[in-house]
């Protein structure tokens, strides 16, 4: 137990080296903080000045951080394809994966090892960054309303943590870095397109039956509505049953790749 | 050791970087919103709440106000925002409020010229008043600007945080110059 605890450090700590040399981390950071308050900034201004509700204001600010054009959360995906698609397909493609297989060390801690280091230090920096921001432009806000933030964040990553799911599974099946990278940046692009046309089609046609299926996948839209009420007006309930569903969906994803790195893959 | 070392380090110079954003944020100038320039008749006996730095937004906005007007008035500017002291009022309402809460009262001035910049200060108002007999034509001019990131707050967190985030890669870099000495 001991030992396969230490051999599990051991490689989570070669790939925190391997994905954060200096200085990737602290760069990321730099541009995490800076871009979070460039756009929270206006977006606290704006909340406040037209008195917007505590929700409402919780959704503006961390809409800022997180919706379309979302800087960090475009940094958040860059990171998470550089680690993931670019970092672990690499380790097929040099074969240092046969290196941290002579681990003693099961498959599936491996995996853990990679997420955790590919995945799990983005998502900190980038809601760490996020709660730092709010906290410092509107305290009472954070103070009061962490749980809807908490569920605020929660629809928010949930399509990046879809994608991140996509991406891993390529990663495994096909072997390589190129084509998961490839997916990974027109995954993201198809976000910005399908939200554009949709909001024209929606607006155009008023039916809201493609922004309940386009929210299974990216409940932040049946948040955007419950905030906003203008065509769509979900209740809280609804947009918590997307969310679940949303999540059921990526870890559905997360347990195949899973499995298929622990019993099928071959190397 | 040596992994936890450098765990630190790395969230030292990590956090070091996050003060260096905020540095720049702090030096990007406050932006220009609005420009309003008012002339109002303020009647013997009364006063005026010609402008507020209401609610946590306060904390991101910065007033530049001017006053001029054909007599002399008295100005008060008070930590205070909805109150009693919400628009205007009379002279005796204003009396009532500087008795009960005396330490409210930031600054008080008497002429017929007035400049202040309210920075930073969430729930405060400039107060005119008239006290003399005949009525004033006030003239002010306020100038709301808006702060990328609330000065002082930011400010106070860099000072905690640098040292923090110095202690933490310093250590890490002593760490590894004693390895080295032992190798």
């Amino acid at each position: 137990m001991f030992r396969k605890g230490r051999a599990f450090l051991e490689v989570l700590a070669i790939t925190l080296h391997e994905d954060y040399k200096f200085p990737v981390l602290e760069l990321f950071v730099f541009l995490l903080v800076l871009s979070t308050f460039t756009l929270m900034s206006p977006a606290s201004f704006q909340a406040t000045t037209f008195h917007y509700t505590k929700e409402r204001t919780i959704y503006t600010l961390i809409s800022a951080q997180m919706d379309i054009p979302g800087i960090p959360f475009l940094i958040f995906l860059v990171l998470v394809l550089k680690n993931i698609a670019y970092g672990f397909g690499s380790d097929f493609e040099k074969g240092t994966i046969q290196v941290f297989l002579s681990y003693p060390l099961r498959r599936s801690a491996l995996l853990m090892a990679k997420l955790i280091s590919g995945l799990g230090i983005p998502l900190v920096m980038l809601i760490g960054a996020g709660i730092f921001a709010l906290y410092v432009l509107l305290p009472r806000l954070v103070v009061g309303g962490i749980t809807y933030i908490f569920i605020s964040y929660l629809a928010f990553l949930s399509y990046g943590l879809l994608v991140t799911a996509i991406i891993l599974l390529s990663v495994i099946y096909l072997k390589k870095s190129g084509a998961p990278l490839a997916v990974g940046i027109s995954f993201c692009f198809l976000r910005i397109i399908a939200r554009e046309l949709l909001d024209f089609y929606v607006e155009a046609t008023k039916r809201i039956t493609p922004l309940k299926i386009l929210s299974i996948f990216d409940p932040s839209l049946a948040l955007r509505y419950y905030c906003e009420r203008t065509i769509w007006s979900p209740s809280f309930s609804e947009v918590m049953g997307y969310t679940i569903v949303s999540y059921c969906l990526v870890f559905g994803l997360f347990l195949i790749a899973y499995y298929y790195f622990s019993r099928r893959l071959n190397i | 050791m040596r992994m936890f070392s450098t765990i630190l380090g790395r969230i030292g110079t990590s956090i070091l970087f996050a003060c260096l954003a905020l540095m720049i944020l702090i030096y990007i100038p406050p932006i220009c919103v609005s420009d309003v320039i008012t002339t109002h008749l303020l009647c013997p006996g009364h006063y005026s709440n010609v402008a507020r730095c209401c609610g946590e937004h306060g904390a991101q906005i910065e007033l530049k106000i001017h006053m001029s007007a054909n007599g002399t008035f008295n100005v008060y500017v008070v930590n205070a925002c909805n109150d009693r002291l919400m628009m205007n009022g009379t002279l005796q309402q204003l009396y009532e409020f500087i008795k009960e809460n005396p330490n409210r009262v930031l600054m008080e001035y008497v002429g017929n010229t007035f400049e202040y910049t309210i920075k930073e200060a969430p729930n405060t108002s400039v107060i005119v008043a008239n006290k003399g007999e005949s009525a004033l034509w006030i003239t002010y001019r306020v100038k709301t600007y808006i702060l990328m990131v609330p000065y002082s707050k930011v400010k106070t967190l860099i000072v905690y945080l640098v040292p923090l985030g110095a202690i933490l890669m310093m250590q890490q870099i002593i760490m590894k110059l004693r390895s080295r000495r032992v190798a």
